[in-house]
């Protein structure tokens, strides 16, 4: 498996939610073949910059390039490169479904074959009873075999959302571990997580906002102000 | 309290642009179910002519009693003035398609003998005509039950109609009746007439023997008289040679006129002739005296032969005198007889006059013989003719009681019987002459049978909400990936198409398994 990753380059880019401005004037560069990881606590936008990045998430203002690709003007090009692995909320494995089930859908949503889904679970340490309830997946099982059925299709960066939720230390080291594994194949892994792991990765850090987050306030006094 | 600001903190969760209109859609979900619901429900009945419905008109016209009968027109002609239903004017064939294949609700066919029972409203046992209406529930219960509710109205023009139709009948009967009546009338009046006659010809009969009678009588005296005339008539005949002499005035007065006459003339003779010899004397004077006076005239010749002419002609006319003077004396003596002979008439005819009037007697009496013996004749004529007119009259007073009774018969005929029986049963008929028979292509029988595919439909409206509570219709990892969207989509609508299938199969099987009845009215349709 050798894959060409997406490099990204971003100059200044802000977006808005339904609850104001979510990020504001951020710089970032990831290299093909990168570990990036958004990191910070939960709420202050991760998910957002994630979709921001693979295009699906329309920026008010700033400079995005992802491999040649400017955004906001081709973003479709931009979503067929980056892949989401898991986006939470609304994007992740069905619980109910079983292990073969979650393959058999991917093979039909994606295209991909037995054999490239194997290698992929090879590729990220698994081997996930075919049987078994999602649900009943150990968690870093479970976020490695949504990572794996992304990665069967060889994209060209993924996006991992809230890697480090709900799981314990051991578990941590396994996704990471995984993750480390996909981005070695050129792959160029967009993560987030509340703590980023030591050693090999690029973090991001998010600018923290304050626990009242005054967005809306500010953002209506500059409206007022203009 | 607690409560209530447990509720009111319920409320207040809905915060955002968006998610604050929550309660006012919530709020506003019963108007428009309800509005909706209502508006399609108020007036069910309102807009009925705007319901196609097909009228078939297979009615064949008759002619009754000289009345022509087309009540099958005349029905389509009244439901034309209406506007209860949407009519469509059909053949057979097609309404019963259109009825099939949902284009006209309900059909109403006029049978081809609809006149022909009509026209029997006179008879001994009239026919009630009948009219079909054949709905099909599959197309809609309530339009039936629309069907059913202007049923009786069109029952009621149908029987206007019908009704018309009888009248027209009836009075076509009645007026034959009437000229029948006419004519028992006028042989009434002839029946009247004969007994005139017969009365007019007895009355003759007795006047014409009152004539002979009479006329007897006049001939008893008649002969009574020629017996005493004959009598009297011996006893004169002596004196009937002088019978004759009743000619003799007549003579003897026209011998004293002609004597008369005679003397009258000559005395005029004798005038004249004295004239001219007083003339012819006067002549030869004034001859004599030129002669005397010219004695040369007198030596003339010529005056010679002139004074000789004039004393011969006045010598003539002296004679002449002369003779007129004896013929007149001649004639009055003439004329002085005849008058002594007229006066000698009297005395005789006063004999002749006694001889003639037993004679005259004779002669009346026998005139009278004569006339009773025409009075007998007259009588007896006057006799035989009444007769002839008394037996005429007899005659045609039988003819005319003959007549009235066959035309009294004929029309006793004519009057519809008076069997209690018959009576009733054509009183009911006419009282209601017509009657719609109903048929259904698709009977629901039930109420709530008629209803199941309204509220199937509501039923499976239901199941669509609450198959995408429950179920997903987007599948956001086939979204994300290579997968097209209608792909994705059908994806989503399948699994609730399915289970709608099988849930509005479930809600069939029952309600038809419940009904007990042999037909579905409604298929496996989904509701969305």
């Amino acid at each position: 498996m050798d894959v060409d990753g997406v490099a990204i380059l971003a100059r200044g880019i802000a977006a808005r939610g339904p609850e104001g401005i979510i990020f504001a004037d951020l710089d970032l560069r990831v290299e093909p073949g990168a570990l990036a990881v958004v990191a910070g606590p939960s709420g202050t936008g991760r998910t957002s910059l994630l979709l921001a990045l693979s295009g699906r998430l329309p920026l008010i203002t700033g400079h995005l390039d992802v491999s040649g690709h400017v955004l906001p003007a081709q973003a479709k090009a931009v979503r067929q490169l980056i892949r989401p692995a898991r986006l939470r909320p609304g994007y992740e494995l069905e619980a109910k479904h079983r292990v073969r089930e979650a393959i058999v859908e991917r093979r039909l949503i994606s295209g991909v074959s037995e054999r490239s889904i194997d290698a992929a679970l090879d590729k990220v340490r698994i081997a996930p009873d075919r049987t078994a309830l999602i649900d009943e997946l150990h968690p870093a099982e479970r976020l490695l075999l949504a990572v794996a059925l992304t990665v069967a299709a060889e994209p060209a960066g993924i996006l991992v959302d809230d890697v480090d939720a709900g799981l314990p230390t051991s578990g941590r080291a396994q996704v990471w571990a995984g993750l480390r594994e996909v981005a070695r194949t050129g792959m160029t892994v967009l993560a987030s997580a509340t703590d980023p792991p030591s050693g090999d990765v690029d973090v991001i850090p998010l600018p923290a906002r304050g626990p009242d987050r005054p967005t809306k306030v500010l953002d209506l006094q500059e409206e007022v102000t203009r | 309290m607690k409560a209530f600001k447990l509720a009111w903190l319920e409320v207040r969760r809905f915060r955002g642009p968006l998610r604050r209109f929550v309660p006012l859609v919530l709020v506003l979900v019963p108007l428009l179910y309800g509005s909706l619901y209502l508006w399609s429900n108020w007036d069910p009945y309102g807009r009925l002519n705007r319901v196609p419905v097909a009228v078939v008109n297979s009615d064949q016209p008759v002619d009754s009693r000289g009345e022509h009968i087309n009540a099958g027109e005349q029905f389509v002609q009244q439901l034309k003035a209406t506007d209860i239903f949407d009519w469509n004017f059909a053949d057979s064939a097609e309404a019963r398609h259109g009825l099939q294949e949902g284009r006209y609700y309900f059909t109403i066919e006029v049978p081809s003998d609809f006149s022909t029972k009509l026209a029997t409203a006179a008879d001994r046992s009239p026919e009630r005509a009948s009219l079909q209406i054949v709905k099909n529930d599959a197309n809609g219960y309530i339009a039936g039950i629309m069907a059913d509710t202007v049923q009786t109205e069109l029952q009621n023009q149908i029987n206007a109609a019908a009704h018309a139709t009888y009248a027209r009948a009836l009075y076509g009967e009645l007026d034959q009746a009437r000229g029948k009546l006419q004519l028992a009338s006028e042989a009434s009046k002839q029946l009247v007439e004969g007994t005139d006659l017969s009365k007019q010809g007895t009355a003759a009969l007795s006047k014409g023997l009152n004539g002979v009678r009479d006329g007897t009588g006049e001939v008893s005296r008649g002969v009574q008289s020629i017996s005493d005339a004959t009598a009297q008539l011996d006893q004169q005949l002596r004196t009937i040679s002088n019978f004759t002499a009743e000619r003799l005035p007549g003579a003897v007065n026209t011998l004293v006129n002609a004597s008369n006459v005679a003397v009258n003339s000559l005395s005029t003779i004798k005038a004249t002739t004295g004239f001219l010899s007083q003339r012819a004397a006067e002549g030869r004077a004034a001859i004599e005296e030129l002669g005397q006076k010219h004695s040369e005239i007198a030596q003339d010749s010529a005056y010679q032969r002139a004074l000789d002419n004039a004393r011969k002609l006045a010598d003539s006319a002296a004679a002449a005198e002369k003779d007129a003077q004896q013929a007149l004396k001649t004639a009055q003596d003439a004329n002085g007889q005849a008058l002594a002979l007229q006066n000698n008439v009297g005395p005789l005819q006063n004999q002749i006059r006694a001889i003639t009037a037993p004679a005259d007697t004779l002669r009346a009496g026998a005139a009278e013989l004569a006339g009773g013996s025409n009075g007998i004749t007259n009588g007896l004529n006057t006799l035989a003719a009444s007769s002839g007119v008394l037996e005429t009259g007899a005659g045609q007073l039988n003819d005319g009681a003959k007549n009235l009774l066959g035309l009294v018969d004929d029309t006793l005929g004519k009057i519809p019987p008076t069997n209690p029986t018959e009576v009733a049963n054509a009183a009911d008929v006419l009282g209601s002459p017509t009657e719609i028979h109903t048929e259904n292509l698709n009977p629901a029988n039930v109420y709530g049978r008629g209803l199941a595919p309204f509220f199937f439909a509501i039923a499976l409206w239901v199941f669509g909400l609450f198959a995408y509570l429950l179920l997903k219709p987007v599948n956001l990892r086939a979204l994300a990936d290579r997968v097209g969207p209608f792909t994705i989509a059908f994806a989503g609508f399948l699994p609730a198409a399915v289970l709608s299938v099988l849930g509005g199969s479930c809600c069939t099987r029952w309600s038809t398994s419940g009904s007990g009845s042999t037909r579905c009215t409604f298929g496996g349709r989904s509701g969305w």
